[in-house]
C-alpha cells in the first residue's frame, strides 16, 4: 500500500513547563511521524507555542492529534491549514568570499541571489559573509540551491512558524 | 499554619487519598518519608515487597481489583527503574497508579550521581503523567494532580519523582481541595447525537453483536451493560480484559474474541451486521486482520479516549466518553427491539457446533484442572494470571460473572506478573478468594514474592502449572518454526512445592489426574496460603487459534 506522505504543519499550545517539549518531541517520532521542522517559543503568560511540521497521511494526521491531547500540558492542537496560512522561516547562510575561490560564482553573482531573494547580507568580512533569507521552506531551499556547495560554510534555520490567517484563528 | 518536611507532606497527602495500603521498598533517598512513615503513617498498611517490580504489579493488581489507584514508593536510581515494567504493564491495561520515586538531591539532578536515574525521562512514554518536584511548595499540588489524573478519563499510571532536597525543606501544608487543568478535560458525557444515532442503528440491525472490553469494569457499567443486554436481546463477545458483564440468560454470552476466542464467537464477529464496541482499543491480538475484520458490520465504539477511536479499525459512529453515562443514556433512550431471534439460534447452532475440547490423558491436562477448578473454587473468586497459556485456558475456562475478578497483563503481557498481582488483589479483597494461575516460567520470575505473602499473612492460592516449557512460544515454535524448540526448554525446574515450603508457603505437587481434585479441595479449604505444583501435560496447545495478523475468519483448532 503505498501511502501519500504530505507535509503538515501542526500548531501546538503548551503550558509553559519544564520537559513539555520533550513530551512533545518524544510523542512524534515514537508514533513513527518524520518530523520535517520544529519551532517554539513562549507566546503569552505561561504558554509556548510549538509548531511542527510532520509528514503523514490524513488518517495518521488526525491520529497525532488526538495522541498530543493526550500530554496533560498540551491545551490546543490545530493543524494549519495550507490553503489560507502565512508561513516563514528564516535561514543564516555563512558563506566563504568567492573571490580567490576555484568556484565559478563571484560575489557579485551571490549579492544578486540575496537581492533576488529578498534577503540581507547581515555579515560581511574579507573571509566572507552571512545571509539573511526568510520565506517559506521551498523559497529558503532554493536558495540554497543556487549556492554552490563549496562555499557554504554552515547554514542555521529556525524551523518554520506558520499561522492560520483570519477568520479560522489559531486561538 | 502546620510547617511539614516534604516527606511528612507526601504522607499526609497520602492520608488526605485515603490511601491505605503502600507498597514501598526503602533506599537511600527516601529515608525521610519512612522515618515519617514510622512516625506519622498510622492508617497506612505498608507491603514491603522482595523486589520494586513485584511492589509495582501488586499496586496495579490492587487497583484493577477495587478501583482505588495503587500507590507505590520507591528509593532513586534502580528503585526507580525496577518499577519500570510493573508501570508499562499498568499504562497498557489503564490501570490507576500514583509511583512516587525518591531522587538525588536537586543540585545533584544531571550530574550522574549516585543512584541517581532519570525516571521522568525513562517513564515518559509508559505514563500519564509524570513530574519531578523541584521545590517543596510544589509537592502538594504534584501529588493532587497526580491522584486527580491517574483515576481520571482513561486511568493510567502517574510518576512524581522527588529529590532529596524537597523531602528535607520544610514549607506550610495545604492539599488543595480541587484540581482544575484548562488543558486536561476528559469527555464523559457522550455526544447526544451520536448516541441517538447509534440507537437507530441498533434498532434496525438484524444480527447486532457487542464486543465487551475493559473499559466496561474500569468505568464501573458491567450492570448497565447487562441490563441493555437483557432489554434488546443483543449477544455478547468478551475481549481478554473484557470479562464480568453478567446477562440474565447465559445464552447471550457467546464466547471470546481474538487470537485464542472460541471459534462461535469470532465467527459472530465476522458474521454480524453491527458492532458495538465497548471501552475496546481494538488490540492486534484482538481483531488480527483488520481489512477483512468484522466485514459486514457497521461499527459503533463507545470510548472516553479519544484517541482510541478509529485509530485501528474505521468506525461509522464514535461516541467520545464515560461509558457509564453513555450505557445510561443509551438505555434512556427507548427505542424498538431488533428481531434477533433468528441470530441468536443461528449463534446457539454454531455454539453446539464448535465447543472447547480436549482430549484426556493419563497426565494432568490443564483444561481439565481448570475445569476441576471452576467447579470446586467459589463463584466469586478473583482469577489472577500470569502470561502465557495457562492464560488462555483462564480467559476460556472460568465463568466470570462479576466485574474485576480476572486480574490479567493483556496488553503488555509481563511474564512474572501473576505472584504479585495475587498479593494486590487480595490486599484489596481480603474476603475473596484469589486464586494466581501461573506458567513454570513466570512463576520463577517473581517467586520471592512468596515471602511477602507469608510476611504479610496473606491467603493467596497459587497453582503453578508446570508443563517444563515455556509454553505459548513453545506452541508457537511447534506450529510456525517446525518444532524447533529453542530457548524453550525449563526441564529440571526445582521441586516448587518444597520451594514454597522452605518460603514458609504450605505446599503440594499434583502429579496425577485423580489427585486434581483432592488437592484443589484442600487447597479451597485452606485458611492460609497456599501453592500447588501441578505436573501437567508438556505439549499441550491453545486451540482455538488465529495466527497472528490472520484473519478471524481463519480460526485453527488444532
Amino acid at each position: 500500500m503505498t501511502r501519500n506522505l504530505a507535509e503538515h504543519t501542526i500548531s501546538i499550545l503548551v503550558y509553559n513547563k519544564p520537559g513539555v517539549l520533550s513530551k512533545v518531541m518524544s510523542l512524534i517520532t515514537r508514533r513513527g511521524f518524520n518530523m520535517e521542522s520544529v519551532s517554539a517559543e513562549k507566546t503569552t503568560g505561561d504558554k509556548t507555542r510549538i509548531i511542527v511540521a510532520v509528514r503523514a497521511d490524513e488518517q495518521s494526521l488526525e491520529q497525532i492529534q488526538k495522541q498530543l491531547y493526550k500530554i496533560v500540558d498540551v491545551l490546543k492542537v490545530t493543524p494549519i491549514d495550507p490553503e489560507h496560512r502565512i508561513i516563514k522561516e528564516l535561514a543564516f547562510v555563512k558563506v566563504k568570499n568567492a573571490s580567490g575561490s576555484t568556484s565559478r560564482t563571484g560575489n557579485m553573482e551571490l549579492f544578486q541571489l540575496v537581492a533576488v531573494f529578498g534577503g540581507e547580507i547581515v555579515n560581511a568580512t574579507p573571509s566572507g559573509f552571512v545571509f539573511q533569507v526568510t520565506g517559506s521552506r521551498d523559497k529558503i531551499n532554493s536558495f540554497l540551491s543556487l549556492i554552490p556547495e563549496n562555499l557554504i560554510v554552515e547554514i542555521a534555520r529556525t524551523g518554520i512558524v506558520a499561522i492560520n490567517k483570519w477568520p479560522s484563528t489559531v486561538e | 499554619m502546620t510547617v511539614y518536611n516534604g516527606a511528612r507532606i507526601v504522607i499526609e497527602c497520602l492520608k488526605k487519598e485515603n490511601v491505605d495500603t503502600l507498597f514501598c521498598y526503602p533506599g537511600g533517598v527516601v529515608i525521610p518519608i519512612f522515618d515519617e512513615l514510622y512516625q506519622h503513617g498510622e492508617g497506612i498498611r505498608m507491603v514491603q515487597p522482595r523486589h520494586e517490580q513485584g511492589g509495582t504489579h501488586a499496586a496495579d493488581a490492587y487497583a484493577r481489583s477495587t478501583g482505588k489507584p495503587g500507590v507505590v514508593l520507591v528509593t532513586s536510581g534502580p528503585g526507580a527503574t525496577n518499577t519500570v515494567t510493573g508501570i508499562a504493564t499498568a499504562y497498557i491495561d489503564s490501570s490507576p497508579m500514583v509511583v512516587i520515586t525518591g531522587q538525588v538531591s536537586t543540585r545533584y539532578v544531571g550530574t550522574d550521581a549516585f543512584q541517581e536515574a532519570d525516571i521522568t525521562g525513562i517513564t515518559m512514554p509508559i505514563t500519564k503523567e509524570n513530574i519531578l518536584v523541584r521545590e517543596v511548595e510544589d509537592l502538594a499540588p504534584a501529588i493532587k494532580r497526580a491522584f486527580h489524573i491517574a483515576v481520571s478519563g482513561r486511568p493510567g499510571p502517574v510518576l512524581v519523582d522527588v529529590p532529596k532536597d524537597v523531602l528535607l525543606a520544610e514549607t506550610e501544608f495545604t492539599y488543595p481541595e480541587e484540581f482544575s487543568l484548562e488543558s486536561y478535560k476528559p469527555t464523559y458525557k457522550g455526544h447526544p447525537k451520536q448516541i441517538s444515532r447509534a440507537m437507530d442503528l441498533i434498532a434496525e440491525a438484524k444480527r447486532p453483536l457487542i464486543l465487551a472490553g475493559g473499559g466496561i469494569q474500569i468505568s464501573g457499567s458491567t450492570d448497565l451493560v447487562a441490563r441493555f443486554i437483557d432489554r434488546y436481546a443483543i449477544p455478547v463477545v468478551y475481549t481478554l480484559m473484557g470479562h464480568g458483564v453478567r446477562p440474565s440468560d447465559p445464552a447471550m454470552s457467546v464466547g471470546n474474541i481474538g487470537m485464542h476466542g472460541t471459534v462461535f464467537g469470532n465467527w459472530a464477529v465476522q458474521n454480524c451486521d453491527l458492532l458495538i464496541a465497548l471501552g475496546t482499543r481494538f488490540s492486534d491480538r484482538i481483531i488480527g486482520d483488520t481489512v477483512s475484520f468484522a466485514p459486514k458490520a457497521k461499527k459503533i465504539q463507545v470510548d472516553v479516549d479519544p484517541a482510541e477511536i478509529g485509530k485501528s479499525v474505521e468506525v461509522d459512529v464514535p461516541i467520545v466518553g464515560d461509558l457509564r453515562n453513555v450505557m445510561a443514556k443509551m438505555l434512556e433512550m427507548k427505542r424498538k427491539k431488533p428481531d434477533t431471534a433468528p441470530w441468536l439460534s443461528e449463534l446457539q447452532k454454531k455454539r453446539a457446533e464448535f465447543p472447547l475440547t480436549y482430549s484426556q490423558g493419563d497426565d494432568i491436562k490443564p483444561q481439565f484442572l481448570l475445569e476441576k477448578a471452576r467447579d470446586i473454587l467459589p463463584r466469586d473468586l478473583i482469577v489472577v494470571t500470569d502470561v502465557g497459556q495457562h492464560q488462555m485456558w483462564c480467559h476460556q475456562y472460568f465463568d466470570y460473572t462479576l466485574p474485576r475478578s480476572f486480574i490479567t497483563s493483556g496488553g503488555l503481557g509481563t511474564m512474572g506478573y501473576g505472584v504479585p498481582a495475587g498479593i494486590g488483589a487480595k490486599l484489596g479483597n481480603p474476603d475473596r478468594e484469589v486464586v494466581v494461575f501461573c506458567g513454570d516460567g513466570g512463576f520463577q520470575m517473581t517467586l520471592q514474592e512468596l515471602i511477602t505473602i507469608r510476611r504479610e499473612k496473606l491467603a493467596v492460592k497459587i497453582v503453578v502449572l508446570d508443563n517444563s516449557f515455556l509454553g505459548m512460544v513453545r506452541q508457537w515454535q511447534d506450529l510456525f518454526h517446525g518444532k524447533r524448540y529453542s530457548g524453550v526448554d525449563l526441564g529440571g525446574n526445582p521441586d516448587f512445592a518444597a520451594l514454597a515450603q522452605a518460603l514458609g508457603i504450605r505446599a503440594r505437587r499434583v502429579e496425577k489426574p485423580d489427585d486434581v481434585e483432592p488437592a484443589l479441595r484442600e487447597m479451597a479449604a485452606s485458611k492460609e496460603a497456599m501453592l500447588l505444583h501441578v505436573i501437567i501435560s508438556k505439549e499441550e496447545n491453545v486451540w482455538p487459534m488465529v495466527a497472528a495478523g490472520s484473519s478471524l475468519n481463519d480460526v485453527r483448532t488444532s
